[in-house]
């Protein structure tokens, strides 16, 4: 069940919230992890399986970890991680790793393993919370449908933000909503729902008929206008995303930590990465950037750190080699600021602007081509072909949405529209009308009448 | 109570959307049929342990919520209004042209799937005992180029088709008479011979085909000015009914009233038009009673008329066909995307002459076509 679907909204959505006030207060842990399950269910319901054995997994070892000492501690974290990991690995990894290598020759082929929705996110979440009872037992959450809401909140379970124990475990023991609560969530909600249905699906539209025409027979200028347009996408679908779950999590009391902070209004990738998907950015740092010794070891080894976390950020992002290649990509350019130039770009605001514009749909690029033979295609109309269609039509059919969408990104409008839903007035009628819209679009979507009559 | 309500305005005013349409949804009776969609709407699903196990079920009600969302028609309507503020140049699918024309997005074709498709024309033509004519239709925008917004991606059809017989399309058929009819549009393009909110030519641009057709078999044609034309008013087709351009200039259907019998599925009607579909949203669906399987039509022996016609086709010839009754005695058409029968034993019998008829984008990408080749 997506966060934007009408199934949601007006089914599941309403109920939870009525459920949820009814509920006697010591309930309502269980009553949330049940419906977060149902929630998963309802759109992935094998996946649902996999997600109790990450949690069992999670649960077990870390109740094991916080009753050993020495070894034993060790060993039983290593067989949790295992476990996590591994079921992450064959659910999303096998294929993908029978198709590379029946690319060399080796006489096997993919069997079809499906990963279940979100599953890169409940495990991050669960092996997040091994290493920290691990480092501190007084993190170990022996409540079990505590535990499970931890694990599979609705509002962060099939899109994150990956969330660490520390997030939720004050919350989890007790909390209040406060009419402050419901109004920020209100706006982070409606914020977050316009972002998804009118910004991300309006510009969609733009990549995807480029891509379906072909690289090959599209212009310089159309092919950089729709890489545009997929960043644009990306950006809008992921964040607003974020924002609806924090927004649906304080209607429950809970703060989920902040994802997304205008990223393309960086002057560097480095700058980037601090604030996009930032729920992800920080588990890759504490769990895997900062134990191989982060930049406090030698520079090659440096160096080698963050390739390891560059090369495992691109694989998470999904299981084929162009995501890699796009997380490589980030490791050089975060390598070369580093080292060489980032004090120049963050003193030429301007300079590093319309760098990190470049790289980053140079990135784009990368990311959205999955066929890795489509990216030489791709690039080669990028830098320099000549000829192919023109952009003139889909630049005026998609110029309004193009224009909101540039604008609507940056931290200036960021900061209007803070400051602007933090009026009451304006925070109601923008609910009303933004609500009124989405609702329009979502239906709208929906309309694929029958041309002819039925037989 | 103002207290207790204002520092919670907006979460109540979500809240109450989303309520009302709840409880709306719960109350109201859902609605069987939507006439705007044109389709019978999901309704309840029932629940059973399998559909739940199999998902079968969620997926039955995501749709069930989304076709009995109280006031569909309306948020549909609404975010069609809210685009006209994008200003964009397309919606669904449907490209906004000058004079009120839409035009549906068709940007690529597979010239595979389009030679397959004449392979298996030709194969049919080839065990046919009669002489076999082809007429394929270009798409309004090949012909009213002129009237596209500038740069508009639409898949080059004018190079394939032009040049008649010589050209790329005309010396793909083999054993039949490829008959150009691009020439005679191009010559009234100016003229009302493509709908402007239906994919379909109008009588007059099927007229002209009619004339090209006769001129080549040697047929007396129909004088328009010798009939008695009836318009219908008021006719909004398929490129509207997907994008539902606000003050969208609706169409006229042009018919002429030949005395003919139509048989189609064992029902014996005494006009080859559809009356009732005037008044229905599908109203090009009137002609030969809209698109079925089969269709047999008879009319009154009369001087110069030939015997028997086999028509395979789609829904362009249903326009043009009631023409043809001025030069058969009767004429059967067939349609393959409905017509489940054998085209070998449909070629061997004894028409006097047969002719193919499909729109350009049917001959590149229907693959029921393919039958004609077994």
């Amino acid at each position: 069940m997506s966060l934007g679907s009408l199934v949601f909204l007006v089914r599941f959505l309403p109920v939870s919230i009525l459920l949820y006030y009814i509920c006697p207060v010591m309930f309502r842990n269980t009553l949330l992890a049940l419906l977060s399950l149902i929630f998963y269910a309802w759109g992935d319901i094998t996946g649902l399986a996999v997600l109790l054995s990450v949690a069992a997994a999670g649960y077990l070892a870390a109740w094991g970890i916080r009753s050993s000492a020495g070894f034993w501690k060790k060993l039983i974290l290593i067989s949790g991680l295992v476990a996590v990991f591994g079921c992450l690995a064959f659910f999303k990894y096998t294929d993908f790793i029978l198709e590379t290598l029946a690319s060399f020759g080796v006489p096997v082929s993919p069997i079809g393993v499906t990963a279940p929705a979100g599953i890169s996110f409940f495990s991050f979440s669960a092996a997040a919370y091994l290493i920290d009872v691990y480092n501190d037992t007084s993190q170990f959450c022996a409540s079990v449908p505590d535990y499970l809401l931890f694990i599979s909140f609705f509002p962060k379970l099939l899109m994150g933000p990956i969330t660490r124990i520390s997030d939720m475990k004050d919350a989890l023991k007790s909390r209040t909503v406060t009419s402050n609560d419901l109004e920020q969530g209100t706006a982070e909600f409606i914020t977050g729902l316009t972002k998804k249905v009118i910004l991300a699906d309006g510009i969609s539209g733009l990549w995807n008929e480029v891509s379906e025409i072909g690289f090959e027979r599209s212009s310089c200028l159309l092919c950089w206008l729709a890489v545009l347009a997929f960043g644009l996408q990306l950006y809008y679908d992921f964040s607003g995303y974020s924002d609806m779950a924090s927004g649906i999590a304080r209607f429950f009391g809970f703060s989920l930590p902040e994802n997304f902070r205008t990223p393309y209004s960086s002057v560097s990738a480095t700058e980037f990465w601090r604030r996009w998907h930032i729920s992800m950015g920080g588990w890759f740092r504490q769990y895997v950037y900062f134990p191989l010794g982060g930049s406090r070891c030698g520079k090659l080894r440096n160096i080698f750190n963050l390739f390891a976390v560059w090369a495992l950020t691109g694989l998470w992002h999904g299981a084929s080699w162009n995501f890699v290649l796009w997380g490589l990509f980030y490791f050089v350019l975060l390598v070369l600021e580093k080292f060489i130039y980032l004090g120049f770009l963050e003193s030429h605001r301007l300079i590093g602007h319309i760098y990190l514009v470049f790289i980053t749909l140079i990135g784009w690029s990368l990311f959205a081509v999955r066929d890795l033979s489509g990216i030489p295609v791709l690039f080669s109309r990028l830098f320099g072909g000549s000829g192919g269609l023109s952009a003139g039509y889909f630049l005026r059919n998609h110029a309004v949405m193009l224009v909101m969408c540039v604008l609507l990104c940056t931290e200036q409008a960021a900061s209007v529209w803070k400051k602007l839903m933090s009026r009451r007035g304006f925070r109601s009628a923008a609910v009303l009308v933004l609500l009124a819209l989405c609702l329009a679009y979502i239906t709208g979507s929906t309309y694929h009448p029958f041309l002819y009559a039925q037989f | 109570m103002k207290k207790t309500i204002r520092p919670i305005r907006s979460f109540l005013i979500l809240f109450l959307i989303l309520y009302g349409l709840l409880i709306a949804s719960v109350i109201l009776p859902d609605r069987e049929y939507s006439s705007t969609e044109n389709k019978y709407l999901a309704t309840l699903p029932s629940v059973s342990l399998k559909s739940v196990l199999n998902g079968s079920f969620a997926e039955r009600y995501d749709t069930y919520v989304s076709d009995q969302l109280p006031g569909r028609d309306s948020w549909i309507a609404l975010r069609s209004v809210s685009e006209s503020f994008l200003l964009r140049t397309e919606n669904n699918g449907v490209v906004y042209g000058e004079d009120g024309y839409l035009f549906q997005k068709y940007t690529s074709f597979v010239e595979e799937d389009l030679r397959d498709n004449i392979g298996a024309i030709n194969c049919f033509s080839s065990k046919a005992s009669a002489p076999v004519y082809v007429v394929i239709v270009p798409s309004s925008y090949t012909v009213l180029g002129d009237l596209l917004p500038e740069g508009a991606p639409f898949a080059d059809q004018r190079s394939v088709m032009e040049n008649g017989q010589t050209g790329k399309l005309g010396s793909l058929f083999s054993g039949c008479s490829y008959i150009d009819i691009l020439s005679a549009l191009d010559r009234h393009s100016d003229e009302y011979i493509y709908y402007r909110t239906d994919h379909h030519w109008t009588t007059d641009g099927a007229w002209l085909a009619y004339n090209v057709l006769c001129t080549h078999l040697g047929l007396d044609s129909f004088s328009r000015s010798s009939g008695k034309a009836y318009e219908s008013e008021g006719f909004l087709g398929t490129s509207y009914s997907r994008c539902r351009r606000s003050g969208q200039i609706a169409d006229i259907i042009k018919y002429y009233p030949f005395d003919a019998v139509l048989t189609e599925g064992g029902n014996t009607h005494d006009s080859i038009y559809d009356y009732t579909k005037l008044s229905t949203r599908d109203r090009y669906a009137m002609f030969l009673y809209g698109n079925g399987a089969e269709r047999k039509i008879e009319s009154a022996p009369g001087a110069g008329k030939k015997g028997s016609l086999l028509v395979i086709k789609d829904s362009f010839a249903d326009c043009l066909i009631p023409f043809l009754t001025n030069n058969y005695e009767t004429i059967t058409c067939i349609d393959p995307r409905y017509w489940s029968g054998s085209f070998s034993s449909l070629a061997a019998e004894g028409y006097d002459d047969i002719l193919i008829l499909f729109g350009f984008e049917d001959l590149a990408g229907e693959s029921s076509i393919l039958k004609l080749g077994f």
